[in-house]
């Protein structure tokens, strides 16, 4: 392969799927560790998880032609590869790695939740928040009956998990029996095996769910049995995702306390790239306390608060938007924890002085409207953020004596919180809107599908202009002139020559010109037509059956990752069914 | 009235002077000052009898005086006498003691009655009046003599003394005349004549803020309270200070008394000192005042705050601070009365010692206003003030008086006020103050304390940082709000060429032009709001916080500002406002990003630029590197390490060395040796290094060569070389009297930016008629303009190594060698090419195939201290 100087460095992350609150998360930390300045471009390429019980039905043969897009990887030009496929065995691992080439191998790459000692890897350390929350159970609580909704048998993480949960229960001297513990496939529909568990425990007090997708489960096999998570049963899992504060009653969940794993991997590996020397990394986990599982990460004491002290302003913050200091700060953008500190100062001292002038009062307003106006709400969830403004609230107006200046903060308080909730019910109107220009946007692609009089030529030009139809921001479209077949020896090599046959800049569609359009397979992820801007892309085979047309790539925007899989899926459909008319014009015509 | 000032230098000198003066035969009153540094009580009245002697109708006036002032200047450690004399006026003066035979002070209406009888019939118009720090009651003599004498103007103050002296005599200062001196009296010299006018005023630069507060209790010059509250405790928490531990802040922050809110009250801080400690009890001056207050703990130790004179419960105050620019403008405002005055024959200028102590240069400067007159008069401790037709008791004044019987005028200097930097400079302490102050503020547990603080500092900065004509925020607010408000998005913004459009427009344009250049941004700023300064005449800058604004917005609102600006209407000037938006700033990157990223708009003509304020900033490693280079250049300066090495350039026609090429290296103290692309540029910025090596390297070639007939030399010459006329004279009379001149070659760099090409011309010319020869280094090196390089009549043209080097691999390099080639043959004066970096036989090939002449290189000749067979 070519050395390419100066350039973009291109950077796979191959994850086991794209569509789990686990993976998009996981995805975005790592786009958020792109610092502006880096040139780097980001290339996912997710699969599909295929557990060997399966059956070998056509979701599987779907699933298996999916997995392909993984020969990209070795195929493409990329210069490092982060890899996260936390479900995959060792033995099982093994026998991928046989099928891919030496060349692969030479590629730097960092394992995200992989045991090994061959590879540098980057993993939580489970035991730091999984001990947090059971020593507050146990010994500040003093709860006894414990279960867990675990995971997969041959998911490390799970494993690892399940290990430290039962260590903590025996290291307490609690009892530890396997009735106590139910396995789940990670996914939301775990409902059958969560109501096994809690059949088999009726009278548990606190249940530890493997992920939050899990408890997600549990809460539904609770709501049959009339079970309040946080009051009848403590519910807390993991992930920390943005599931967790979107779940009702808000999920406590155990997540990256500083440093989150996409963040440490990217990290680890531009530190390889440079030929810098790594090591395997953890990152430390903390409980983060909802309403299934009412727990302070910090204490608000009376005398931080009369102190106003800066670095109480900063926990706080960090506390109500503990999403922020995980995600890397650009020092283009505007500083939103500073401006808290700001703000929050005032309001301090204008306790302390009993005393808020009038123009006082508008500045920081002012300055409240810009700190939701720029996007705080990315940071939190909505419910944990109202409650902990309330809680900060009651205890400035108990530590507080001048009439007047309570109103008056009292007041910047509720414009907090109009601010916090005006913003959720805007994220979910924006949310439904683009739901529905989504469904509205397909439905129009398909329909212009289905009209076609003209030439085979004809018509695949019509259907490249319907890509536009599809609402996608950046993009760029490959596609072989003969489709590939998908070949079912696991030696399966896509060919190498292609065709880019359009570009989607900024919601503009442009179509290439013929001369302009062929591609090797190898320079897919570097084309100086890939829109610039975009920090990175997600790639999508397209494919029908046996065959394989080509590959999309999207920007990593929106809600590319719930859509993407559908728009390729879309797109495979009208491919065949042009082929097939195309097909039945020419014989049509020998006839 | 004629006046004179000389120094004291030696007895015989001053007889010498003085009859000089006495020759004068017109008759008239005298008046002779002295303001001595260095003579003792003693001394100095041994001085007066003598000058008595010479010039027996002279009324002796003498003080003795920290520092003198003389000539614009302040002259420390010196006599000052001056001379004046009458021309038809008359002149009294009277030493009267101020403390009665018991030691008691004389009070002040006797004192004031005794002057009256001594001064009366003499149409006195002003009074200099000097005594001692020991009299308290000073504010109401000058009460008194403000009854008894009206329509009198009053000038001097409390007798200073230098250290040396004080040292000898166990005092606070004294005055002095023919027959005695005491630091117990009063000193008095009348002038008056029917003829005589006079003027004084004064300047003293406080601005009073804030409320009135009220002296509740006090004892002799002690403020034992204010406001009913303990003095030190609200004197200190009222200027942001720890009243517990406080620093000197006295000076800068004076009270005034509310009547003549610019005068300030000195004040001096004591600590665990009693009233008994500074008022004696037993002292008989202060028995008076000890006997009327029997109520206080006279032995308590206790914090004290203390005037040099008596203050009175009930008397008003305010709180003040001075500051550069209002001390500019008192100055202006006096110096303004001073020029206009008509009769200014003789001027008397006293300055307060606190005013050294507040700002460095304030005394110095405020002085040379009157740089070219014939000011004379000293550093006193407390001042006599003219206000209102009223004398007044001062202090942390300067006050000058302007007198005369005719109508004269003096030379002065204007020109102090247009330079006033050093003032401004000295603030910078005081803000510094301030910011502690305000972060103090945010910590602070006294709540009213922090409350009524805030407002204080608020004035201050109100005053201090808001630019002169408008009410906008100045530079040094600007750096105050880096600081505390953390505005670290900053925009620069800048109009050049003012000067060509002072030669074309009117003023009054300009003027208009300015005024709207100023409303469209700070009117742009306050919209958006962001925060408006304005940093020198034509510069301003708009700054926002990271917190409020991204950098991406906050760009597009100044290139939005921009374009409003440049499409203004055809009613103003046409400008270009150059913008420079930094990001990142902080009070110590802001101006060096700044200037650094103005000067590359400037090279690059951008009039909008947006830059980290971090960004071209040197690290640690890379300034001590410099550090450590510049001290190895030094070395080898100094220990003569600067060393040619020699390479030979291979003739390929003859196979044989053709000449050598002089290059420099430098040895350190451990032998390693340096080449010139790790030292030159550090020498460049060092210009003085560079060019001393310069001139070290050519000479020591000069001289290698000069005896030499067969073998010929070249040598680096850069631009900046060319500038230096002392190494181009140096390089002329070497050629002029060589014997071969012809054996020197000057190799010209082309890549350097050369502005002047007549100078470059002008040059080569000069080398040819000399008899020497040029050559034009690294050619193809810089983005060339070929008709530059074909108008230096070159005799070599080296073709830069980079092309060279790669002429095997890269056919765009061979094509380059070929054009060279081919230019040589079309050209009818021929020159000689050079190929340098020729390291191995395939590059030598090449160059073969292209006819090269020389080849330089590795494959040749290695560079060498020595030249073998020379």
């Amino acid at each position: 392969m070519r050395k390419r100087k100066g350039e973009k460095k291109i950077i796979g992350l191959m994850v086991e799927e794209i569509i789990s609150d686990f993976s998009k998360e996981y995805i975005q930390s790592v786009i958020n560790a792109v610092r502006p300045d880096d040139d780097i471009r980001l290339i996912v390429l997710a699969g599909k998880y295929i557990e060997d019980t399966d059956a070998f039905d056509d979701i599987r043969y779907y699933k298996t032609v999916y997995n392909t897009i993984f020969r990209l990887g070795e195929q493409c030009h990329i210069d490092g590869l982060i890899i996260h496929l936390g479900s995959m065995s060792a033995e099982k691992m093994a026998r991928v790695k046989s099928r891919y080439s030496q060349h692969f191998y030479d590629i730097p790459k960092i394992f995200v939740g992989l045991k090994t000692d061959k590879y540098t890897t980057v993993n939580y350390d489970h035991a730091s928040g999984i001990i947090e929350a059971m020593d507050y159970l146990i010994k500040g609580d003093g709860l006894t009956k414990f279960c867990m909704l675990g995971g997969r048998e041959d998911n490390v993480d799970a494993r690892d998990r399940k290990e430290i949960f039962v260590n903590c229960l025996r290291s307490n001297g609690l009892v530890y029996t396997e009735d106590q513990f139910e396995n789940t496939d990670m996914s939301t529909g775990c409902v059958e095996e969560a109501t096994a568990l809690l059949d088999r425990n009726p009278g548990v007090q606190a249940v530890f769910c493997v992920n939050d997708a899990s408890a997600k489960g549990l809460y539904d096999a609770m709501k049959l049995k009339d079970l309040t998570p946080g009051k009848d049963i403590l519910v807390f899992g993991f992930d920390n995702t943005r599931m967790s504060g979107s779940l009702s009653p808000t999920l406590s969940s155990i997540g990256s306390s500083d440093c989150t794993l996409g963040h440490k991997a990217l990290e680890l590996l531009l530190k390889k790239l440079n030929d810098e020397e790594v090591e395997s990394a953890f990152v430390p986990t903390r409980l983060y306390g909802r309403e299934s599982l009412q727990y302070e990460m910090y204490d608000y004491s009376f005398v931080d608060m009369a102190n106003a002290d800066q670095s109480f302003i900063n926990r706080m913050f960090d506390d109500c938007f503990y999403r922020y200091k995980s995600e890397l700060n650009d020092d283009r953008a505007v500083d939103l924890k500073r401006l808290f500190n700001i703000f929050m100062s005032k309001i301090f001292l204008a306790i302390k002085k009993r005393y808020i002038s009038f123009e006082e009062y508008n500045e920081i307003e002012r300055m409240i409207n810009k700190f939701f106006e720029k996007g705080i709400m990315e940071y939190t969830d909505a419910i944990k953020l109202i409650n902990s403004l309330e809680r900060l609230q009651n205890s400035l107006n108990s530590i507080q004596r001048s009439p007047s200046a309570r109103i008056i903060v009292n007041h910047l308080f509720s414009v907090m919180r109009n601010n916090a909730i005006c913003s959720i019910a805007e994220q979910k109107n924006i949310e439904k809107t683009a739901f529905t220009q989504t469904r509205n946007n397909l439905q129009e692609f398909l329909i212009c599908g289905m009209q076609s009089e003209g030439t085979p030529e004809q018509n695949s030009e019509k259907l490249l202009r319907m890509l536009g139809l599809l609402g996608l921001q950046n993009a760029v479209l490959y596609l072989y002139d003969e489709p590939a077949k998908f070949d079912h020896t696991h030696t399966m090599m896509f060919p190498e020559e292609l065709k880019m046959k359009c570009v989607i800049k900024a919601g503009k569609l442009y179509l290439l010109p013929k001369e302009r359009q062929s591609c090797i397979l190898s320079d897919l992820f570097i084309r100086d037509e890939l829109p610039l801007k975009c920090k990175g892309f997600a790639t999508f085979i397209i494919f029908y059956g046996d065959y394989i047309y080509g590959f999309l790539m999207c920007e990593l925007a929106g809600d590319i990752y719930d859509r993407g899989e559908h728009i390729a899926i879309q797109l495979g459909k009208s491919f065949y069914i042009n082929d097939m008319q195309s097909k039945n014009i020419i014989d049509n015509d020998k006839e | 009235m004629i006046t004179w000032n000389f120094q004291y230098i030696s007895k015989t000198r001053l007889a010498e002077a003085l009859k000089q003066f006495s020759h004068n035969t017109r008759k008239g009153d005298i008046l002779i000052r002295i303001h001595t540094a260095i003579h003792t009580g003693e001394e100095a009245v041994d001085l007066a009898k003598y000058i008595k002697t010479i010039v027996p109708d002279a009324h002796i006036f003498g003080t003795s005086t920290s520092a003198a002032i003389c000539w614009g200047r302040l002259v420390q450690n010196q006599c000052i006498i001056s001379v004046t004399k009458m021309s038809g006026g008359t002149v009294r003066s009277t030493l009267l003691p101020t403390f009665d035979d018991s030691g008691k002070p004389v009070p002040p209406e006797i004192l004031a009655l005794n002057a009256k009888a001594v001064l009366t019939g003499c149409e006195t118009k002003m009074l200099l009046t000097f005594t001692t720090r020991k009299y308290l009651d000073i504010v109401k003599l000058i009460d008194k003599c403000n009854e008894y004498f009206p329509e009198v103007q009053m000038t001097g103050g409390f007798a200073n003394i230098s250290n040396v002296i004080a040292d000898k005599m166990n005092t606070t200062g004294f005055v002095f005349n023919e027959n005695m001196w005491t630091d117990k009296g009063l000193l008095l010299a009348s002038i008056g004549g029917s003829e005589l006018e006079c003027y004084s005023s004064y300047a003293t630069g406080a601005q009073a803020i804030g409320a009135e507060c009220e002296i509740t209790d006090s004892f002799g010059g002690a403020i034992l309270s204010i406001d009913n509250k303990d003095a030190v405790t609200e004197y200190y928490t009222s200027v942001g200070n720890d009243a517990d531990n406080p620093s000197d802040v006295t000076e800068l922050f004076p009270y005034v008394s509310s009547e003549a809110s610019d005068i300030p009250i000195f004040m001096v801080y004591f600590d665990k000192t009693s009233l008994n400690d500074l008022y004696g009890e037993n002292s008989p001056i202060f028995s008076t005042i000890w006997s009327e207050r029997k109520d206080l703990d006279k032995d308590e130790k206790r914090k004290l705050l203390c005037a040099t004179y008596n203050l009175k419960a009930g008397q008003k105050l305010r709180r003040a601070f001075i500051y550069d620019r209002k001390i500019i403008s008192d100055n202006h405002a006096l110096f303004r009365h001073i020029e206009n005055f008509e009769k200014a024959e003789t001027i008397f200028g006293y300055s307060c010692i606190a005013r050294s102590t507040i700002y460095s240069n304030c005394m110095k400067w405020e002085i040379s206003a009157y740089a070219n007159s014939n000011i004379c008069g000293c550093i006193v401790e407390g001042e006599i003030v003219h206000m209102n037709g009223q004398n007044r008791f001062a202090n942390l004044s300067f006050v000058v008086s302007a007198l005369g019987e005719a109508p004269c005028t003096q030379d002065y200097n204007p020109y102090a006020f247009s330079h006033t930097d050093s003032l401004a400079a000295d603030n910078q302490e005081l803000l510094n103050y301030l910011y502690e102050v305000e972060n103090k503020l945010s910590l602070s547990s006294h709540e009213m304390a922090a409350d009524k603080m805030k407002v204080f500092v608020r004035d201050c900065e109100l005053k201090l940082l808001y630019s002169e004509n408008e009410d906008i925020p100045n530079a040094a607010a600007l750096n105050m709000d880096v600081k505390l408000k953390y505005l670290d998005r900053i925009c620069m913004i800048n109009v050049f060429d003012i000067n060509s459009m002072e030669t074309v427009f009117s003023k009054h344009m300009i003027k208009l032009t300015y005024k709207n250049y100023i409303s469209s941004c700070a009117n742009f700023a306050k919209q958006k709001h962001y925060t408006f300064y304005i940093i020198s005449d034509w510069q301003v800058a708009i700054a926002a916080p990271s917190y409020m604004v991204s950098l991406a917005e906050f760009t597009e609102d100044m290139e939005y500002l921009q374009r409003s600006l440049f499409e203004a209407t055809a009613e103003y000037i046409a400008i270009v406002p150059i913008f420079c938006v930094l990001n990142k700033c902080t009070v110590d990157t802001l101006y060096s990003a700044y200037y650094s990223a103005r000067i590359e708009m400037m090279q690059k003509n951008i009039q909008f630029y947006v830059r980290d304020a971090t960004y071209g900033q040197l690290d640690e490693d890379s300034i001590r590197e410099r550090y450590h280079m510049v001290n190895v250049i030094n070395y080898a300066i100094a220990h003569d390490k600067v060393i040619p090495y020699f390479q030979g350039v291979y003739d390929n026609a003859t196979n044989s060395i053709h000449h050598y090429e002089a290059l420099m290296r430098l040895e350190d103290e451990k032998g390693k040796v340096y080449l010139p692309a790790s030292f030159l540029e550090v020498a460049r910025s060092y210009g003085l290094l560079y060019d001393t090596i310069s001139k070290i390297m050519l000479s020591k070639v000069f001289e290698k060569f000069s005896a030499i007939e067969d073998k010929s030399v070249s040598v680096n010459i850069s631009v900046r070389d060319l500038k230096n006329s002392d190494l181009i004279s140096y390089i002329y009379d070497f050629l002029s009297t060589a014997k071969h001149p012809e054996n020197f070659v000057f190799e010209i760099l082309e890549n350097e930016d050369i502005e002047d090409y007549d100078e470059l011309i002008g040059f080569v010319d000069k080398i040819h008629s000399l008899g020497a020869q040029i050559s034009v280094d690294d050619f193809g090196s810089g983005f060339s303009n070929l008709l530059h390089i074909a108008n230096i009549h070159s005799d070599y043209l080296k073709i830069d190594g980079s092309i060279v080097k790669r002429c095997c691999d890269d056919q765009e390099s061979r094509n380059l060698i070929a054009l060279v080639a081919n230019w040589k043959e079309l050209c009818s004066k021929k020159f000689g090419i050079i190929a340098e970096f020729v390291e191995n036989d395939d590059i030598q090939k090449v160059i073969l195939n292209f006819n090269i002449d020389y080849s330089q290189g590795f494959l040749f000749s290695t560079p060498e201290p020595d030249i073998k067979g020379l």
